[in-house]
């Protein structure tokens, strides 16, 4: 079982765009009698700020859990994926600048059963080795993935169309060619 | 797409609040203000105005305070929907912006419809019919869009409307219908003024889009995925509408920024040969005799017009295309 965190960075500078955020949506409604047309997108923007808060909070308070049987999001609104019901693999790219550097990474996945759903950013300490071993089992089970999320993990260094070396095609989770299964703690 | 969103109007809040600081800073550059070129005027013309009552009037308006202070009183009142007083008009801002502002809204939508009808299905037919006649065609009508003078596309077009159709000339609607209240009639009226306003602003537009569309698309079709899709076996519509195409909008979407503030400012010409009674003329006037709240209202307006588009454009890019760009580099 290998275990990862959000480190601490990170995690800091999104409550500090959280709090920056309210303070310049949330001030100017409370201090000011503000037209409806400035007042209504500003109380929007701060909802939004509230819900980051959040769920900034929740990714401080979860470990991911990895292992032969499958992914594990230990935490509020948690979720987990037994390998054998994974079903959906997407990797997305967001980026704020124009040149779409400087982005991060969104991996989601879905599984067969109800709530089976885990979400990871790629600021996770140790997200290549989950991506990989995501893009291992999605071999291995033949799942179809969208062009841009092929191209995400080609990104990152990993081909999710090549033919799976160590991995036997149609079989479940279990027999991963380069990872390690022995307990280890990534932070 | 929750972090996208938080990080962008992160981004969104303080470049406002930057436009807002440069654009009174630019209002106030030329030397005097709004008074004393009223003055210069009167005095042209061979008037004098009562030096006390100018004082008054600098006092009545705080022109006579600091810059600094004056700008964290605009932008106070720009938050409260007091934009400010026009002292060409003689009428609070809003009053005097609203009434053009609904036509200017109406022109530049129809324009923004009308560029994207006409430049997408013949952008895609020249990409595909790639030096064929019509490509050939097309091409050159685009060419032609895009070296036209729009002021002269648009006295060309109004004697033509005029002479074929009886187009009243100027205007976006009949002069009996100027200060009417709105009717079934005066609507018809305007729609049969919207055509040349639309037709001459939106052709240049309609030509870039053209060009930039058909060259996207060719580079998407010049694909090796795109060859290996006609190779196992899939329609040439089918290969087209699943990733070409929706690889070739990207900048057509990214302009969506780039084209909301263009239509309402640089229409402003147009607007002066057409006499349309739209907001580019009077940020024009507003701009030439320092009108510093009006100027600074429309300028702001733009500069949101300009934020908010550019952050949709990005948002509907990160809906659409999540993808990564190995030239830029992700960070953890």
């Amino acid at each position: 079982m290998t275990r990862y965190r959000y480190p601490s960075g990170p995690l800091l500078g999104d409550y500090a765009r959280a709090t920056a955020g309210l303070v310049l949506t949330g001030l100017p409604p409370l201090l000011l009698p503000l037209s409806p047309w400035v007042a209504l997108p500003l109380a929007v923007a701060a909802g939004l700020f509230v819900l980051f808060a959040a769920r900034t909070a929740q990714r401080h308070m979860t470990v991911i859990e990895m292992d032969n049987t499958g992914i594990y999001a230990r935490g509020p609104l948690g979720g987990s994926i037994p390998w054998e019901h994974l079903a959906q693999v997407r990797l997305n790219y967001y980026s704020t600048r124009r040149d779409r550097g400087l982005g991060w990474m969104q991996l989601r996945l879905k599984g067969t059963g109800a709530g089976e759903t885990v979400r990871i950013e790629s600021t996770l300490d140790g997200f290549d080795e989950i991506a990989e071993r995501v893009a291992g089992v999605a071999r291995g089970k033949g799942i179809g993935m969208t062009d841009t999320t092929v191209s995400n993990f080609l990104a990152i260094g990993i081909d999710v169309e090549s033919e799976p070396t160590g991995f036997p095609h149609g079989s479940t989770a279990g027999s991963f060619s380069t990872r390690e299964t022995s307990t280890t703690e990534a932070q | 797409m929750l972090g996208f969103f938080v990080r962008r109007i992160m981004v969104m809040i303080p470049t406002l609040l930057a436009i807002s600081a440069i654009t009174f800073v630019i209002i106030q550059l030329p030397p005097g203000d709004y008074l004393t070129t009223l003055v210069t005027e009167l005095e042209s013309r061979g008037e004098a105005i009562d030096q006390s009552r100018l004082q008054f009037l600098r006092e009545t308006y705080g022109l006579d305070k600091p810059m600094i202070e004056q700008y964290f009183v605009w932008l106070g009142g720009m938050l409260t929907g007091d934009y400010g007083y026009s002292f060409e008009y003689n009428r609070p801002v809003a009053d005097v912006v609203g009434d053009r502002m609904l036509l200017t809204i109406v022109v530049s939508f129809a324009t923004i419809i009308f560029i994207w009808v006409v430049s997408f299905p013949i952008g895609i037919y020249s990409a595909t019919h790639q030096y064929s006649l019509g490509d050939y065609g097309l091409t050159f009508l685009g060419f032609l869009g895009l070296a036209t003078p729009n002021f002269l596309l648009a006295l060309v077009l109004l004697y033509f409307a005029n002479v074929m159709f009886g187009t009243s000339i100027g205007g976006l609607m009949d002069p009996v219908y100027m200060d009417a209240p709105w009717s079934w009639g005066k609507m018809v009226s305007v729609l049969e003024h919207l055509w040349i306003p639309v037709i001459v602003i939106g052709t240049s537009g309609t030509a870039g889009m053209i060009r930039r569309l058909r060259a996207n698309l060719l580079d998407e079709l010049h694909k090796q995925y795109v060859v290996t899709a006609r190779a196992k076996g899939l329609s040439p519509a089918r290969v087209l509408w699943k990733y070409p195409l929706r690889m070739a909008i990207n900048p057509f979407i990214s302009d969506i920024g780039n084209l909301l503030p263009q239509i309402v400012s640089g229409a402003a010409v147009v607007s002066i040969v057409l006499s349309l009674p739209t907001t580019g003329p009077m940020l024009l006037d507003a701009l030439r005799s320092q009108d510093m709240y009006l100027a600074g209202s429309f300028l702001m307006f733009l500069a949101l017009l300009t934020v908010v588009g550019v952050f949709l454009s990005d948002v509907a890019l990160a809906m659409l295309d999540p993808r990564i760009r190995l030239e830029g580099g992700a960070n953890r």
